[in-house]
């Protein structure tokens, strides 16, 4: 057995965790505002490394003036807890974060998802799983975008999308099953340091 | 029989779940373990790397899923180490740098390995995608200073590499965002092979791109990892999870059988 | 002024990384770096938004005294010690990361494997094949269950082989659709935040 305080910290709060299972009670209820008080302090203080490395030295040791922009546009975040009529303010800095964010993901989805996807999906249609890939991927597509009244009566796209809703069930099967064996990996880490780690059973 | 499976205590069903999955903690069964394909090729990218090559390892995944993927990464850090393979660690999400140092402090002392020539953990940025972007035009502009606050172009490892093109690979391990997508996005028009290690239930959202060919190998959870230690023969904790895994989704998939059973029993017994 | 800067922003750093996407001019280059450097800072300090709601909030529950102050004060002190030592020791001391690996860690990892047993419960009692679709998602997931553990090869040497088709071609196809559609869709909201029909990201008012 572990005895060292980590470890037994560490244990303490898994079992804390775990009394939940039985019921609601004042031990897990601690243990849950302890994780969410750390988590949020945790934020914080990686944030302001951030702020530091990136912004503050750079500025002072090495006259970069312009981060003077980025800081300000940082500061400008917390005028939303500004009393009065200076809330507004903090829209410039997210319109900055969404304006980068969203072009980067964007300029880059249409290589990277759309046509290389699309370019993946054509193969000799020669073996029943190369036809089932792109009857499947064409079917979730007429699911999405035909599924309305609009295409009511046109048997080809009703077929296509009744296609799509079954493939689309089998990968919804699919991230389910290993949905169930990712869950259980969690518990079988936290039976191996509660059993083997701290109590040295294993 | 349905309303007698509804009425059965739930902490019941807790603690079968519990016994089932702990016994074999205790006593290994010792079931055997394939390895997949996705592992197969994930393994093949690594082992054909040289010594003094550069990867970049990002340890993107949270404490909650870091049971589930990190077994992954640590298996793969201990065979790039045993071929001499220089590591870059970096990470995009704030819980990362102190996962990473986890799995790189074996090798602070001892194992003939230097820190900031044979590895490094650059520490975190924020900004998720748009940090990735940062990262892969600049790495040292994203992260001027590691993890211990040094500066990084002073670190030996780091002298030889200014974007994603001049490393070999680049890993992502994930358990959310950022992850695959933000990665294969980013890196497009970039020359490394992207592997990729995320949780379980990631998997199947991810096999588009590595049956496309954009990702170069695909881990998936515990299991994968088990698959990579046994592969590069080194058996570890994830290897040893396995017979509990087994059992775990026979109680499962028992649970689930028995449910239906009671529900189709039931819906006959009416229709009568 | 209070919506037209923040759309011309949004639309000025918008359109000059898409310009950035389709030219080779080392100007646009140089800005568009810049500008995904600034975001590394800009997004450090939203990272603090969310304590200074949750000092609001358990704050104002500490001070009076009201039900469930004192794990509001346990959150509060988890907080303040996570901070300070944080910025003041470094994160990369020993007292901050001795919370991390001891406190934060083993907390969310238990707390999110509690989960599994809901599932088991669950299995239980509300997974069942009520429909087509229905049957086709649970026969899915028990056939990947078996496949990917290694008992599922003791019981069948073919279930592997089962599971592994399963991901390798409904499973490729069903999310290689979906893919495709979100690719669409990022391309189609991103055309409405520059454009500034989207507006939501600016919040009420």
């Amino acid at each position: 057995m572990n005895l060292s305080v980590g470890i037994t910290l560490a244990a303490i709060m898994t079992i804390a965790c775990y009394s939940y299972l039985w019921r609601e009670n004042t031990l897990y209820r601690i243990a849950e505002h302890l994780f969410v008080g750390l988590g949020a302090g945790y934020s914080i203080a990686m944030g302001w490394n951030n702020v530091k490395t990136n912004a503050i030295n750079p500025l002072l040791n090495d006259g970069q003036y312009i981060l003077i922009v980025p800081l300000l546009l940082g500061a400008l975040l917390f005028t939303r807890f500004l009393p009065g009529s200076n809330k507004w303010l903090a829209r410039i800095p997210m319109a900055f974060l969404v304006g980068t964010g969203i072009a980067l993901s964007a300029r880059a989805a249409v290589l990277a998802e759309f046509v290389q996807q699309i370019r993946a999906t054509i193969i000799p249609l020669n073996s029943v799983n190369n036809i089932l890939i792109v009857v499947g991927t064409i079917g979730v597509l007429a699911y999405f975008f035909f599924s309305s009244k609009f295409t009511e009566g046109i048997p080809g796209l009703k077929y296509g999308a009744l296609v799509g809703r079954y493939v689309m069930m089998a990968a919804f099967g699919a991230a389910f099953g290993n949905g169930v064996m990712g869950r259980i990996s969690l518990l079988i880490s936290r039976l191996q340091f509660i059993f083997g780690s701290w109590l040295g059973l294993m | 029989m349905e309303k007698f499976l509804a009425s059965i205590d739930r902490r019941y069903i807790y603690i079968v779940l519990l016994l089932v999955v702990l016994f074999p903690l205790i006593r290994p069964i010792g079931l055997p373990i394939s390895i997949s394909s996705w592992t197969e090729s994930f393994y093949a990218v690594i082992d054909q790397l040289q010594a003094g090559d550069i990867v970049v390892m990002s340890i993107d995944y949270s404490p909650s899923g870091g049971p589930d993927v990190g077994p992954q990464a640590v298996a793969i850090f201990d065979h790039l180490m045993a071929k001499n393979v220089k590591v870059i660690g970096v990470s995009f999400l704030a819980e990362g740098p102190p996962q990473l140092q986890q799995i790189i402090n074996p090798y602070m002392e001892g194992r003939g390995k230097t820190y900031g020539v044979d590895f490094v953990n650059l520490g975190y940025a924020a900004g998720l995608e748009t940090a990735i972007a940062a990262f892969n035009a600049d790495m040292k502009r994203a992260f001027p200073v590691d993890f211990f606050n040094t500066p990084t172009n002073t670190i030996p490892l780091m002298q030889s590499v200014t974007d994603a093109n001049d490393v070999k690979v680049v890993m992502n391990f994930a358990t959310g965002i950022p992850g695959p997508a933000e990665w294969v996005r980013q890196l497009a028009g970039f020359s490394p092979d992207i592997l990729i290690g995320v949780v379980t239930v990631m998997g199947p959202q991810t096999e588009p791109y590595y049956q496309s060919g954009q990702i170069k190998g695909l881990l998936s959870g515990l299991r994968s990892a088990a698959e990579y230690e046994v592969r590069a023969g080194m058996p570890g904790s994830a290897a040893a999870g396995m017979d509990a895994q087994s059992l775990g989704h026979v109680v499962i998939i028992l649970a689930m059988a028995l449910g239906n059973l009671a529900y189709f029993l039931g819906r006959k017994g009416g229709a009568k | 002024m209070r919506r037209s800067l923040p759309l011309t922003i949004t639309s000025f750093v918008g359109f000059w990384i898409v310009f950035d996407y389709f030219v080779k001019i080392d100007f646009v280059r140089t800005w568009t770096v810049n500008f995904t450097n600034w975001v590394i800072i800009v997004a450090a300090f939203a990272l603090g938004l969310g304590a200074v709601n949750l000092l609001r909030i358990h704050g104002k529950r500490v001070t009076e005294r009201r039900p469930g102050w004192m794990e509001s004060s346990v959150l509060l002190v988890a907080l303040v010690y996570m901070t300070v030592t944080g910025i003041f020791l470094g994160t990369s001391s020993e007292a901050f990361l001795f919370a991390f690996t001891n406190l934060q860690q083993p907390l969310s990892a238990a707390m999110f494997s509690l989960l599994v047993f809901f599932i088991a419960s669950a299995s239980f009692r509300a997974f069942r094949a009520r429909s087509i679709e229905a049957a086709v998602l649970l026969i899915s997931g028990v056939i990947l269950m078996l496949g990917r553990a290694p008992i599922g090869e003791v019981i069948w040497t073919k279930f592997p082989d089962i599971a592994d088709w399963i991901m390798q071609v409904p499973n490729l196809a069903g999310n290689r659709g979906i893919m495709i559609g979100a690719a669409i869709g990022i391309v189609s909201v991103a055309m409405r935040v520059l454009l500034g029909i989207d507006r939501g990201y600016m919040g009420q008012e």
